[in-house]
């Protein structure tokens, strides 16, 4: 399947809600710039996960526009967002990791799905991957017998397997070894330098994470994704 | 009165919509697959191989028992039965009526039932629970085509071969563990057996656990990714799978049974 660079991402008088009186999100606009790393913060229920599941078309608005690359996508299938969604990275808070495959197995089978690399390439390009967070000597163990911290990077790490050019982590840092949060964002820096990661969106709330790799914070909120002037000047 | 006939009546649009949900469900992974070009199909066929040698090469020892039990008793009750009635060159079709055609396929079923679609529909709840399913869907994986697809036709495989080797051994061990306590020939049992057993037989084997396999495979993985997000609801979903197959299984058997009779009367 080819997939699709995207350049532009943008909401538009976006709606969500489950049912009329529990309303998520409501009139939402935005555009994610090409190149800019954005922090989604906000309290708890603040509508962070559901953001991050329209933003991979696993939800589609309830109301208003979701458009890549000006392409209105809200009433695409699963199957007609895929050339998009094989272009996005992500990686999940808490599991996500396939339990009945190796570490090694949950590379290899996102590249053979999806053809990404011979097969006589593959283990070197997984292997070199492990290298960044010491995942190497373990690749051959189950998740169920890895430590969680291992379990974290691994999972973060699978998400940059396809090289994407948008990147959505979700509290990348929660329960990965302090150790390994230089080697992250180093990753990162390194995917945008070199392997063309032009939107990162990360879910965090770690001052450190932020401090190292500097990007705009915006709160989820039901009205919107609003930045600090914007927060301020709401009062 | 008319309770009762509203509680029928929603009883069989009930039934109705369930089987409809599920062929649903199938058409659709069975339609993502063939969807995939033919280089994709390398982890689908790794995860059809492990069905396979879970639900067929595992079961073994069990089905080698069971086949072995049923078919010693079988054996022993025909002899001492028809060597009253001076009739022994009718267990033949005794033997392929009971094993072959009735409880070689349901017994064999009992046992998939048991071991692996209780596996299937717990696996498949627990991949929903621990976000495998959604992992698979965020990386472009369509999870009918990577999970249930290989699980179905794997599953369908393993209960054709199992009955088959249920069959062989419940014929041939079954005479031998019987042989213990009863004088009959194996010349003259294999001769009635030869008799007895058609093509259609064969066939009529074939087709019940293909179709058995299909209906247990089915309705397991449905029910496990019916599974929301709690671990709770996993065993609820395993239960489920359990008793639907099992009473969809005893159902179709039957009715195939009552249609072959119905068809040999005059």
């Amino acid at each position: 399947m080819k997939r699709i660079n995207i350049d532009r991402v943008e909401l538009k008088g976006m709606s969500y809600f489950y049912d009329p009186e529990s309303i998520i999100f409501k009139d939402v606009n935005f555009v994610f710039k090409p190149g800019e790393i954005l922090y989604l913060q906000g309290s708890r229920g603040a509508g962070k996960n559901t953001l991050i599941k329209l933003l991979l078309g696993l939800l589609p608005p309830t109301e208003g526009e979701y458009l890549i690359n000006n392409i209105r996508v809200n009433d695409f299938s699963h199957k007609e967002f895929d050339p998009f969604r094989l272009n996005i990275g992500y990686s999940f808070d808490v599991g996500g990791l396939l339990n009945n495959q190796t570490i090694y197995e949950n590379f290899r089978t996102l590249i053979d799905y999806h053809n990404f690399l011979d097969q006589h390439e593959r283990f070197d390009y997984i292997t070199k991957m492990m290298e960044r967070f010491e995942l190497e000597n373990i690749k051959h163990l189950r998740p169920a017998f890895i430590s969680s911290s291992a379990r974290k990077a691994a999972s973060v790490l699978r998400a940059f397997t396809l090289k994407p050019g948008m990147m959505i982590l979700n509290d990348p840092t929660q329960g990965l070894s302090a150790e390994h949060i230089p080697n992250l964002v180093e990753l990162i820096r390194d995917h945008q330098r070199h392997h063309g990661l032009e939107h990162i969106i990360i879910s965090s709330d770690d001052v450190g994470l932020i401090n190292k790799l500097k990007g705009r914070i915006v709160k989820v909120t039901s009205s919107g994704l609003l930045d600090e002037d914007q927060i301020r000047s709401a009062g | 009165m008319f309770q009762t006939i509203d509680h029928v009546g929603k009883f069989t649009v009930d039934l109705h919509r369930y089987f409809k949900d599920i062929l649903v469900f199938v058409y659709l992974s069975f339609r993502s697959t063939t969807q995939l070009r033919m280089r994709n199909f390398r982890p689908i066929v790794f995860t059809l191989m492990s069905q396979i040698y879970f639900t067929g090469y595992q079961a073994l020892p069990l089905v080698t028992f069971i086949a072995l039990a049923t078919g010693s008793i079988i054996v022993l009750q025909s002899t001492a039965q028809l060597s009253i009635l001076g009739s022994q060159e009718m267990m033949g079709n005794i033997l392929v009526v009971t094993i072959i055609r009735e409880l070689g396929p349901l017994l064999t079923a009992f046992t998939v039932i048991a071991r692996s679609g209780t596996a299937v529909a717990t696996e498949l709840g627990s991949m929903q629970v621990n976000k495998e399913i959604e992992a698979l869907r965020t990386m472009s994986i369509d999870p009918l085509g990577f999970v249930v697809f290989p699980r179905i036709v794997g599953g369908v495989m393993s209960l054709v071969c199992l009955a088959f080797y249920f069959n062989c051994i419940a014929l041939i061990g079954g005479f031998f563990v019987s042989n213990f306590v009863s004088d009959l020939s194996f010349s003259f049992y294999l001769e009635v057996l030869s008799q007895a057993l058609t093509q259609e037989d064969f066939f009529l084997n074939i087709f019940k656990n293909a179709l058995s396999g299909f209906i247990i495979f089915s309705i397991s993985s449905y029910h496990g990714l019916m599974v929301k997000e709690a671990p709770h609801e996993i065993p609820i979903a395993t239960t489920k799978a359990v008793v639907n197959s099992i009473m969809a299984v005893v159902a179709f058997n039957l009715s195939i049974s009552v249609y072959l009779f119905s068809r040999a009367l005059p």
